[in-house]
């Protein structure tokens, strides 16, 4: 290690008040890139399963279903990989 | 807007098709997911504690310099992802691969989060370097701009509710914002006021000392692998959230439950 000891680390000649909240504001960054995605998948996931019961128990469909327009409603993963306004060849 | 439908039709692209499929992405980024996280890992700890702890200061700045290898990965990939963006937006255009607007979709945040860390570790590392927080520099401002093309970029999302819409009109904003990156790129050769020029060119040798340069070239290469951690994570996300009513979503999801 290129310092002596844990205080002239911290120090850093003066300049470790401008280099460690650097470091402290990349890890933040880091960890919101890391858990924002995944906090949002956790809720998806749970979305679709919820979902996937109400589907299992035959019953009218929900008003959020309602809105969707047929064509939207595309069962294969082939199908749905372009959008929808327009077929490629 | 019919010069692109021109385009698709010149060539066969089942392939480019096979490549756009959501299913097909989200099987193949949950196999490399893991491996490319754990590298990330690796790289960005490597990186980030020899450029912290092991590097002898710099003989002008002292030990303010070691901002470096956070600042620079992150201006790099700010503006990589804008023009990441702007390629996504143009297959958009150009093909409407669902996958290609996810893609620009899940960008976004990264992008935006990267620029706002290259602004703030800039304006501490110019504390103490130029004395000043922030000065209207060339490269300054148009960073500044890039952040706020991130912002419109994603506001406009929001701001429209049809999915085919919302594609294009960021697609657009996109592309049109792309001009920025060149002036963010030539600003310190055009308007040489007070950010300084490159540390490292394609075309040249780099004038860093190699024991200053080498963890500056494994924090880069460590941020470029953490974004496409990042985005695969993210892109995941947004396919289960679109793609949520075909079964092989619900089954995804089903196995998921069960282990």
């Amino acid at each position: 290690m290129y310092f002596e000891n844990f205080a002239s680390l911290v120090n850093m000649g003066g300049h470790g008040v401008y280099v460690w909240p650097t470091y402290g504001l990349g890890l933040l960054v880091i960890l919101y890139n890391i858990f924002s995605p995944l906090m949002a998948r956790k809720k998806i996931v749970a979305q679709i399963k919820r979902q996937a019961r109400a589907a299992s128990v035959p019953k009218a469909p929900s008003s959020r279903d309602r809105t969707i327009k047929s064509k939207q409603q595309v069962s294969t993963a082939e199908s749905s990989r372009t959008m929808n306004e327009g077929e490629v060849e | 807007m019919i010069w692109y439908a021109d385009i698709r039709k010149t060539m066969n692209w089942t392939f480019f098709h096979k490549l756009g499929s959501p299913k097909w992405f989200y099987e193949i980024s949950g196999k490399w997911l893991p491996w490319l996280a754990i590298l990330a890992a690796l790289m960005m700890v490597t990186g980030l504690t020899w450029g912290l702890l092991f590097t002898p200061p710099d003989y002008l700045q002292g030990n303010s310099y070691r901002i470096i290898f956070l600042h620079v990965p992150t201006a790099f990939l700010a503006s990589a992802i804008y023009v990441s963006m702007a390629i996504a937006g143009a297959v958009t255009l150009i093909w409407r691969i669902k996958l290609a607007d996810m893609a620009l979709k899940s960008m976004a945040p990264i992008g935006t989060s990267f620029c706002f860390l290259a602004l703030i570790t800039g304006a501490i590392w110019g504390k103490p370097t130029w004395g000043t927080w922030w000065v209207w520099d060339a490269r300054l401002t148009s960073m500044l701009i890039l952040l706020f093309l991130y912002f419109g970029v994603i506001a406009l999302r929001g701001a429209i509710r049809s999915a085919n819409t919302q594609a294009r009109a960021c697609a657009i904003l996109t592309l049109v914002g792309v001009v920025n990156i060149p002036i963010i790129k030539f600003s310190v050769q055009w308007w040489n006021t007070l950010h300084q020029g490159s540390t490292l060119k394609l075309t040249e040798k780099p004038s860093m000392a190699p024991e200053m340069l080498w963890p500056l070239l494994i924090s880069i290469a460590a941020f470029y692998l953490f974004f496409t951690v990042a985005l695969i994570i993210r892109m995941r996300t947004e396919i289960l959230d679109r793609e949520r009513r075909t079964k092989w979503v619900r089954n995804a999801v089903e196995a998921g439950a069960r282990s």
